[in-house]
């Protein structure tokens, strides 16, 4: 016969197992699913950077001390610099989300109730869910962990004497909140609950809601904060996505929830076992807790073995299935590949660009990665081929509408003027970048190159700087002030050479130019510059100039293609349909290939019935990547 | 979570006093005994340090001006040492130089008019080098001790953090006078003074929430004006503020050193009278052929000096238009009586035709006696144009330099020191793109003198700063009002209309090129 105190044992390891299953399938669901790098990747993305951005040294700590939840932004700037190693950043997560855990599973036990191995998952979850949408929720949850942190230690230190305990109030609320900002409020709402349903100190309790009412308008509110984000900041806290704002709001309303409910859940039980008894439950002896239906746990298994062991299995498989489920439908799958496009492409790892936006549903046009495609097309050799087996809607390649709530759409633009040799442009978007969004390292570090190339080397160690307080870069950043100091022109550098011969010497106004103007000025200054020539057949492509096509051909033999890339013959074939005399172009042949696809998709669109038949005909005849297609209907993609 | 005592309280209280004993003594044994200099080898040159704060005139009520030795060493020693008391000496394992403050302050103020020299010693390879001797010289005169100015990143078009400071000369200490930040990103802008008197202070806000508007702070009140002002000047008298309307453009070159060009497409001076809470336009400098801008009052306030240039174009909203390159402004100025508020004709002091530039932002010294005003190749704002640079003009002779301060990049935004002695002015030397604030030294002859950076604490300070430094305005005292009273009185509901004469109203409405940050 089992001894109650080795049933103790086995639920303790059978629990602890099975918790610690939980947190390292979590674990590694968020190093190799959601990947924090691309989290990291995102900041300045999906958020402006300068929220996140953390400098090295003593100043910027000191700064942010001196502001309200000061502590808690100084923590999540520095941990949000650490998930661009992914295992750390998982880490990171997974510890957090442990700690919520672990001080659900006190909440639970200070309530008066023995269960809860399940529930004491539950903000993990939520995490974890926030997490697959690509939110950095890292503000919410620490301030959330310093407020239960706080509360412990409160449940834990604070004097018997009601007297005393108002003084720690006073003292621990505005710490606190100072430290951690509105988040911190569950505190003073754990104490206010704890006083008074486990305490019965009913004035202490009210003091603590005064604490929570009175503290972040003292603090927040008289200084200049605005009132909403004095009292709620982190409801909306700026990593979060809008639409996981509900999220956090469940997160922090769980801990209040879970301590009240189990309290009164405690009451309810004692009360049905002696329906005289005070409702309020005295302070739990934490080595005996109360337990669900009142008898011994020798007697409950006893009388329950069979249905009880199951049920508390069943329930843990079927929340393990749940967080599963909901992880996996909540994994927002487009913006992962969206932004592992860009972190490649940023990276210039272009063949592995074109993988992963092979990843996106067919049909999907989103602008971001249609700049990194097209880029990456013509770094891999590709554009006058493939173009069109990506989804284009036109060109937003050189501006990105307001719409798009892109945050780092002028770094992305800064990035292809820079490659083609549009330096000045590459330096507005690159300023503006860092005007809206903050200071990026690589936002630095290419504001840096850009005052190199113009023979600015003074600016470009200012950048390099500040580049060098960014963890993580000070290596990079000495690493490319050392040759300035020794060459200030960086003669020997071979991007810095690149760009600079590529460089468009002749000015024009930027807002009266085009940027056909713009490219033909690059090719003017460079006629071997190949990336401004596939951009301008690109443009001439999309915006539907054939003729453009046609007539710049003969550029062709000033780059190495070993044939006429597929998109030119077919705007070539558009061209002699619509023209009675076509232009020779001495050394040029069509593919026959070509003139077949041209011919089958002239014989669909005239016996379709109706445009979205014809559509459809010539999309089942793999016609969707031609140039025929994109004319005639203003899209394409395989 | 049982409540229980907490009996290791002495114990974490005698752990931490053990850290910090052990602390102290590892900092005394680290820290660097005063090593034998005397044997230094001597270097033929002296050090190269930054910023430069070699050959200088410095005001005898600066903060320390701390540096970095840009020479090679384990060790540093950096003697100070005037004709009177006794010197500073300053021992450091690290290239940068911190000034004990107190002793500085005594440093300077017991050498005055005289010469500072600074012995610096490098430590490498277990041999010292002394490199020759800098010399300063203390100035008699003090700078006036505020500083207001506007820090701002580099904005092309838009903005995020834009923030009117005041930093305190003697002490280095920078706080903010209005931050746009807590305002929803608002651009605050303008900052204007009568004189070098913070009591009265005009300031710019503008965002999509508060809207355009000019907060007004005059004995100890803050009052939020209904209409934008732009470049502003107060009468000495601080009854009046005269204010120019500007339609401001931005553009971008393609090509070339600097990618932002500005142009007023129209512009036109209007004053405001604080009695009467009433704006009107200043006849002679608001008519449709001329574009006005720059207002600077003599200090008698008899003279309103401002720059005048033709209009080129019609079409008034091209931008850039046609002819953007070729506006030239000329230097006039318009006499006013303030008793009966009437303007005279305009006399052109100094014409673009005779100086072949742009002649902006002019400033009269408060004594009268020089006018300090920038010249570039073309248009309005000299901060954008490489080559504007500082020319001083003696009024008392009629006659104008280009000042010995200027360097190959943009020179801009000065002020006059309330004793005539110093200017505070931006300069973007040092790379071209970042404008620094710095100060030089005025002589009797209105000669200026090797200018140097506002000192920080930290030496290497402006060595990774991304944000501009502009509008430096030098004041005899701290602004009274507070932030809070500011951006109370910018977030208000209650705005004191301005009755805007209908012709100056024309051009009131753009006063800023740049945009909000939104995405």
């Amino acid at each position: 016969m089992e001894t109650r105190q080795e049933t103790i044992t086995r639920k303790a390891l059978r629990s602890g197992t099975a918790t610690g299953l939980f947190f390292l399938l979590f674990y590694l669901y968020v190093w190799l699913v959601v990947s924090p790098r691309l989290i990291l990747h995102g900041l300045g993305i999906t958020t402006p950077y300068y929220l996140f951005s953390f400098h090295t040294g003593w100043p910027f700590f000191v700064e942010h001390l001196a502001r309200v939840g000061g502590l808690v932004e100084y923590g999540v700037r520095l941990l949000s610099q650490c998930y661009a190693f992914g295992w750390v950043g998982a880490l990171i997560v997974t510890a957090a989300a442990w700690c919520m855990g672990f001080l659900a599973a006190r909440l639970i036990r200070r309530g008066g109730w023995g269960g809860g191995n399940v529930l004491r998952c539950v903000p993990a979850a939520i995490v974890l869910v926030m997490y697959c949408g690509y939110s950095h929720p890292l503000g919410p949850v620490l301030s959330l962990l310093m407020a239960l942190g706080g509360f412990a230690l409160y449940v834990r230190l604070a004097p018997e004497a009601p007297i005393a305990r108002v003084a720690t109030l006073l003292i621990a609320c505005p710490v606190l909140y100072h430290a951690a900002g509105a988040g911190s409020l569950l505190f003073a709402v754990l104490v206010a609950i704890d006083e008074l349903l486990i305490g019965n100190r009913k004035r202490v309790a009210a003091v603590a809601l005064a604490c929570a009412l009175v503290v972040p308008w003292a603090a927040g509110t008289l200084p200049g904060r605005d009132f909403k984000e004095a009292y709620a900041g982190f409801l909306s806290d700026p990593g979060v996505a809008p639409g996981r704002w509900p999220h956090t709001f469940a997160l922090y309303l769980f801990f209040p929830t879970v301590l009240a409910g189990s309290v009164l859940w405690g009451n309810a039980r004692a009360g049905e076992a002696s329906p005289g008894a005070k409702a309020v439950v005295p302070v739990p002896k934490p080595a005996r807790p109360p337990r669900k239906g009142g008898p011994s746990p020798g007697q409950e298994s006893r009388r329950f073995p069979v249905r009880r062991v199951p049920a508390r299995a069943v329930a843990a498989a079927a929340f393990f299935c749940g967080v599963g489920a909901a992880a996996w439908l909540s994994l927002d799958s487009r913006t992962r590949t969206v932004l592992e496009t860009d972190y490649y492409a940023q990276h210039e790892r272009w063949t592995e660009v074109l993988r992963s936006a092979d990843r996106l549903p067919k049909g999907i046009y989103n602008h971001r990665c249609n700049r990194n495609i097209m880029q990456a097309l013509c770094h891999t050799g590709r554009l006058g081929d493939e173009m069109f087996c990506y989804a284009q809607r036109g060109m937003h390649l050189y501006s990105t509408p307001e719409r798009y709530g892109d945050y780092g759409s002028y770094f992305q633009e800064s990035r292809l003027f820079l490659d083609v040799g549009l330096v000045n442009p590459a330096e507005r978007c690159a300023y503006e970048s860092l005007a809206t969004s903050g200071d990026q390292p690589a936002v630095l570090e290419e504001l840096a190159i850009i005052h190199v190339v113009k023979g600015e080397p003074a600016t470009a160690r200012i950048f390099l700087h500040a580049l060098a307080q960014h963890p993580f870069y000070r290596q990079a950043a000495r690493e490319m002030l050392r040759p300035l100091e020794a060459d200030p022109a960086l003669e020997n550098d071979r991007r810095v050479s690149r760009i600079r011969g590529n460089m468009a010497s002749r000015d024009s106004i930027a807002q009266a130019t085009s940027m056909e103007e713009v490219l033909q000025v690059l090719l003017e200054k460079n006629p071997h510059n190949k990336m401004a020539f596939e951009l301008l057949m690109a443009l001439y492509l999309s915006d539907g100039r054939p003729e453009r096509v046609v007539a710049n051909l003969p550029r062709l033999k000033g780059f190495s293609y070993p044939r006429v890339p597929r998109h030119y013959q077919e705007a070539f074939v558009v061209y002699a349909q619509s023209s009675d005399r076509p232009p020779p172009v001495p050394g040029f042949e069509l593919d026959p290939e070509v003139l077949r696809r041209a011919r089958d998709f002239q014989r669909i669109t005239a016996g379709a019935t109706s445009p979205q038949e014809a559509v459809r005909a010539a999309l089942e005849a793999g016609l969707g990547d031609s140039y025929f297609f994109y004319l005639a209907y203003g899209v394409s993609g395989r | 979570m049982q409540g229980n005592s907490c009996p290791r309280f002495p114990i974490a209280v005698a752990a931490i006093a053990a850290i910090a004993a052990i602390a102290a003594g590892a900092w005394w044994a680290v820290s660097p005994g005063r090593p034998a200099v005397e044997d230094a080898e001597a270097v033929p040159r002296p050090p190269r340090i930054s910023p430069d704060y070699a050959g200088i005139v410095l005001p005898p009520n600066i903060a320390p001006l701390n540096f970095a030795v840009r020479e090679d060493g384990a060790r540093f020693l950096v003697r100070m040492r005037g004709e009177a008391r006794e010197a500073i000496e300053v021992l450091s394992r690290s290239p940068a130089i911190a000034i004990p403050p107190r002793r500085w302050r005594a440093l300077l103020d017991s050498n005055r008019g005289k010469d500072l020299r600074w012995d610096v010693y490098a430590e490498a390879g277990g041999q010292w080098r002394r490199y020759g001797t800098i010399v300063n010289r203390v100035a008699e005169d003090e700078i006036d001790p505020y500083l207001v100015y506007r820090l701002i990143p580099p904005v092309h078009n838009k903005y995020r953090e834009v923030g009117v400071y005041q930093r305190n000369l003697a002490t280095g200490e920078e706080s903010a006078v209005l931050d746009g930040k807590p305002l929803g990103t608002a651009c605050v802008n303008c900052h204007s003074f009568p004189g070098n008197d913070p009591q009265r202070m005009l300031i710019g806000i503008r965002s999509d929430s508060l809207g355009k508007a000019t907060l007004l702070a005059a004995d100890g009140r803050v009052t939020k004006l209904g209409t934008p002002f732009g470049y502003t000047a107060w009468h000495p008298s601080g009854r009046i503020a005269a204010y120019s309307t500007n339609k401001v453009r931005q553009f971008f070159h393609t090509a070339g050193p600097e990618v932002r060009d500005v142009v007023d497409l129209e512009s036109a001076l209007a004053y405001f009278r604080l009695d009467a809470r009433e704006s009107k336009r200043v006849p002679g400098a608001s008519d449709e052929q001329h574009l006005a801008t720059y207002p600077a009052w003599s200090p008698d306030g008899r003279w309103l000096y401002y720059c005048r240039a033709p209009l080129l174009w019609t079409d008034h909203d091209a931008v850039p238009p046609e002819r953007y390159a070729e506006v030239k402004y000329d230097l006039v100025r318009i006499p006013y009586d303030i008793e009966t508020d009437r303007w005279g004709s305009p006399q052109t002091v100094l014409s673009a035709k005779e100086t072949g530039l742009s002649i902006l932002l002019p400033r009269v010294s408060p004594h009268g006696r020089f006018l300090l005003f920038c010249m570039c190749r073309y248009g309005c704002f000299p901060a954008f144009q490489p080559m504007s640079d500082l020319y001083m003009m003696d009024l008392e002779k009629g006659t104008y330099t280009k000042c010995p301060i200027n360097s190959e990049f943009s020179e801009s935004w000065h002020s006059w020191s309330s004793n005539s002695r110093w200017i505070a002015f931006s300069s973007k030397r040092g790379g071209g793109t970042f404008t620094r604030c710095y100060l030089s030294y005025i002589d009797q002859t209105g000669e200026a003198h090797k200018p140097f950076v506002v000192p920080q604490a930290d030496p290497e300070f402006y060595e990774s700063f991304l944000k501009t430094v502009s509008l430096p305005e030098l004041l005899t005292g701290p602004v009274p009002v507070s932030t809070a009273a500011l951006m109370r009185a910018a977030r208000s509901q209650r705005t004191i209309p301005v009755e805007v004469e209908p012709d100056s109203r024309r051009k009131i409405d753009d006063t800023e090129p740049y945009r909000q940050a939104d995405r």
